[in-house]
């Protein structure tokens, strides 16, 4: 293991170096993998298994409009902020995958509402209650991807519009 | 691109989702990876660290009770874990860049963002092997050294006077890609 100090200004403490040795790449590294192509492989996995996340992504939606309902009952309660979060945060994960990418993007937007400093989840349930909306028309494919696009940069102009800080 | 056997490498997933560690063991499995551990939580996952070898660890941030901020500063405290320098990449779906500095902070070696996907984690694990950071211990931090970038044009405060080590500025690699 490599290590070296060295002093940035004499006013400044000491800051050590560390190069720890590469045992990954000697354990790992080879003319001959097992996979040839990992990526093809993974794109191949994923796809093979597109209907799952798509049911889970579904039920994850539904998950979403119950912690949606706990949450504009009572916008204070912290543990119903947090479900909310999750299964948002939860539903980014799984709309690409579960082939939604609409849903991705107004997951986004969800989620900076929900946790940007400040906290402006609760003053400003009504546009929670869209973006939720606008998730699960994304996964009714009830809109067309004009209209949705224009929903999204509404939801999220108006999302930024709360959330920058005031100067 | 390195070509590297994955079956050879012990990977540990942390997320409070079951699906979402089904999806990333899938695509670890179909790069190679044999030896896939999972846990529910920062706790578990300290506890799945003093049982089994974990070469890479692919974390959640959100989680309860502990959650893997706290993990990762755990791991990078290094009394209860046989290896603190051991990489950890953090999946989320928190993109701001306060989130990425946050990450760094508490020692994350690299950050991919939600939705996974097959690109993004392969070049991650890619970094962690074949290109690692080198660690930096101070009074106030110990992790992977939170500048990669050369950036020799730097003459502001701060500056490191290693000349081998000229990245001065305060500068996001490849992560910054994934902040929104």
């Amino acid at each position: 293991m490599v290590t070296h100090k060295p002093m940035a200004k004499e006013a400044q403490r000491p800051i050590e170096f560390i190069t720890p040795p590469n045992v990954l790449r000697a354990k790992l590294a080879t003319d001959k993998p097992s996979i040839k192509n990992p990526l093809a492989s993974a794109n191949k996995a994923l796809s093979e298994m597109a209907h799952e996340c798509t049911q889970w992504l579904h039920d994850e939606i539904d998950q979403l409009h119950q912690h949606r309902l706990a949450f504009a009952a009572s916008p204070k309660k912290k543990a119903a902020l947090e479900a909310l979060t999750i299964s948002a945060m939860e539903i980014k994960g799984l709309a690409t995958p579960g082939g939604c990418e609409d849903a991705d993007v107004f997951a986004t937007s969800l989620i900076t509402l929900l946790t940007s400093p400040g906290n402006h989840g609760p003053a400003n349930v009504g546009l929670v209650e869209a973006h939720v909306d606008a998730i699960r028309t994304a996964r009714d494919k009830t809109h067309s991807p004009k209209v949705a696009a224009a929903l999204a940069e509404e939801l999220r102009a108006r999302t930024n519009e709360i959330v920058t800080p005031k100067s | 691109m390195n070509a590297y056997d994955f079956s050879r490498l012990n990977v540990l997933v942390v997320d409070d989702s079951p699906h979402m560690r089904q999806l990333v063991r899938k695509i670890l499995y179909a790069f190679g990876c044999q030896a896939i551990h999972d846990a529910a939580d920062g706790r578990q996952a300290m506890s799945m660290l003093q049982k089994h070898q974990v070469d890479v660890l692919i974390v959640d941030w959100m989680m309860k009770p502990m959650d893997g901020i706290a993990l990762t500063k755990q791991i990078r405290a290094g009394d209860l874990v046989p290896n603190p320098y051991v990489p950890v990449i953090m999946l989320t779906a928190h993109t701001t860049m306060q989130n990425l500095l946050q990450a760094r902070e508490a020692g994350v070696t690299e950050y991919l963002a939600k939705p996974v996907t097959p690109r993004g984690l392969l070049s991650r694990l890619h970094m962690v092997i074949g290109n690692p950071r080198p660690f930096v211990r101070t009074n106030e931090f110990f992790g992977p050294d939170r500048r990669r970038k050369d950036s020799s044009f730097y003459e502001g405060p701060e500056r490191r006077e290693d000349p081998d080590k000229q990245a001065d500025v305060f500068e996001l690699d490849d992560m910054e890609e994934d902040a929104a």
